[in-house]
């Protein structure tokens, strides 16, 4: 059973145009034991070839994938992330109970697993959860990202409703030179901290969805856990000392 | 997690249980699951089955259903399965079949009247405090999840799926409908939250949709006083929207005044006691049900 559940959600209303394909960095990001998720934001007249990207990060990613328009967005964000916490503790649950007694969930009658979920379900509500959304910044988010950023304070706000402890960091791709991700914050619970964060990103360039994912899944290794901050147009990491905008806030938990 | 959607005449083989069911129509769907109405192969009858890849959710709308069986404006529930669709696991249970169409449908048809929407929120409190007190919080109400049967002439809340403890977080509501997001207190069950649903989806009915005003509380709080309703209802209503921990049993007496301040006076609805407040309250649901339908149909 996973002590701490690493969790992507990405965020995005179109195809990746940059670099390798999406589903590549999920793949490994998965590997690693995070899952990642995919909610793709619905235009009007577009294709479907996008989603199928989107449906494809998910899949191999071992999340879910939902695709909405950008009204439902905030509930989509935070619908997404709780589900796939239960899901994938269902999933170890399952796993445990068949390498030891050789069947899983579903192969117990719904009478006799109906505890087994109780639990699940409480499981879901306690277990520890770290959260990076990675949010596609790309030109054709220009209208959406104001909604978009609102739907990140709204998974704050679900997320501070479980008893377990949840933190979230958010990645917006593209960065720099339009190729890599950028990560906007480091694992906070700081709602206030987050919010004034968000208000730094940039839209505009390209849609690496690739990089976007390389970047979200990087922050789970612990290299990124310093506050960063924006001198002239890069963003470094602050290795002494918080921001000097960030003074008297408490420093990010890890 | 593929969503495959059933054609008529598909069948629903349950894989514990025995049961056989032949899908007669979609109903519905949302979130993870959908509806069907079905006919029983071995009764013949017709049933409502919901059908969902998620054995968790299921399960969990499943037991909450089970516990309230006795509880009129709830639909019945029978059995929970299993089965498989097209290679894929499923999850389902049959449940009663209720004939009849949602608040939501019933508003396109016509605007409805002041006082009927009051009353009905009125009577969905009620509901929800007969359920609290089996400490099972119905959080997501919204037009979509009340229904009213034209067979009985009766009202039904529906889809408790989003069901969760006293004090649990909320994962299933309405987002203009949800406390949290209009900063007014946490995501989590208790009777503040359901009130802060039951008024904004009141005022949703009453001024047909919610004034778009962002999530800006005072905005909004601004735009009901000005509208032209009665005084004592917008007084309410921004009460019942303003206070975290209001609970539904003040509401139901405050919606009962501002219907008919005069009987307000004597204090008659603050000297009964819970049980006879429920009571009153049901009773006069069901007369006034048939009323709605009347009027409305």
């Amino acid at each position: 059973m996973p002590m701490e559940l690493k969790e992507i959600i990405v965020i995005s209303d179109g195809k990746s145009n940059v670099g390798e394909n999406p589903a590549k960095a999920a793949f490994l990001a998965h590997r690693k034991g995070i899952i990642v998720n995919a909610i793709g934001i619905m235009g009007s007249g577009e294709a479907e070839e996008p989603y199928i990207e989107l449906e494809g990060i998910a899949k191999v990613g071992g999340g879910i994938c939902d695709i909405i328009p950008l009204s439902m967005l905030d509930y989509s964000v935070q619908m997404v992330t709780m589900r796939s916490v239960q899901m994938t503790i269902e999933r170890a649950v399952s796993r445990q109970l068949r390498n030891i007694t050789g069947y899983s969930l579903e192969d117990m009658e719904p009478d006799s697993r109906a505890r087994i979920l109780e639990y699940i379900q409480r499981m879901g509500n306690e277990v520890s959860l770290k959260c990076v959304v990675a949010i596609d910044c790309s030109g054709s988010m220009k209208s959406r990202i104001k909604t978009a950023l609102g739907s990140m304070q709204d998974l704050l706000i679900s997320l501070k409703t479980r008893k377990g402890r949840s933190c979230l960091g958010i990645v917006a791709f593209p960065g720099r030179g339009g190729r890599e991700g950028r990560v906007i914050s480091g694992f906070t619970d700081d709602f206030d901290e987050l919010t004034k964060r968000l208000k730094r990103i940039k839209v505009g360039g390209p849609t690496p969805t690739h990089a976007g994912i390389v970047r979200a899944s990087r922050l789970f290794d612990g290299e990124d856990l310093t506050l960063y901050t924006e001198e002239g147009s890069r963003w470094q990491p602050v290795v002494e000392g918080p921001p000097p905008e960030a003074e008297e806030e408490r420093p990010f938990i890890l | 997690m593929e969503r495959i959607l059933l054609k008529p005449g598909t069948s629903i083989k349950g894989r514990w249980y025995g049961g056989e069911y032949r899908v007669l129509k979609p109903i519905g769907s949302g979130g993870t699951a959908e509806v069907y109405l079905v006919r029983d192969l071995s009764d013949w009858k017709e049933y409502a089955l919901k059908l969902g890849g998620d054995m968790a959710g299921v399960e969990r709308e499943y037991k909450a259903l089970s516990g309230l069986s006795s509880i009129d404006y709830i639909p019945r529930v029978y059995v929970r399965d299993d089965c498989t669709i097209e290679g894929w696991n499923r999850y389902f249970f049959v449940m009663e079949y209720l004939e009849g169409e949602n608040l939501k449908m019933l508003c396109r048809a016509g605007r409805i009247p002041q006082r009927t929407a009051v009353e009905t929120a009125a009577v969905i409190a009620v509901i929800c405090m007969l359920l609290n007190r089996r400490g099972l919080y119905y959080c997501d109400i919204k037009p979509e999840n009340l229904v009213f049967d034209k067979k009985t002439g009766s009202l039904y809340l529906v889809d408790f799926g989003g069901v969760v403890g006293e004090r649990q977080p909320v994962t299933q509501f309405t987002p203009v409908y949800d406390r949290a997001g209009w900063g007014r207190g946490k995501r989590i069950a208790d009777e503040g939250y359901q009130t802060f649903a039951l008024l904004m989806m009141l005022v949703d009915l009453l001024l047909g949709g919610i004034p778009d005003v962002g999530r800006d509380f005072g905005a909004l709080r601004e735009r009901i006083g000005k509208t032209r309703l009665s005084k004592n209802l917008k007084k309410v209503i921004i009460k019942g929207l303003e206070q975290e921990n209001h609970s539904l049993e003040a509401l139901v007496s405050d919606l009962r005044r501002a219907l008919c301040p005069a009987a307000g006076d004597g204090d008659e609805f603050n000297r009964c006691s819970n049980d006879a407040l429920i009571n009153a309250g049901l009773a006069a649901s069901a007369a006034f049900f048939v009323m709605v339908l009347i009027l409305i149909l």
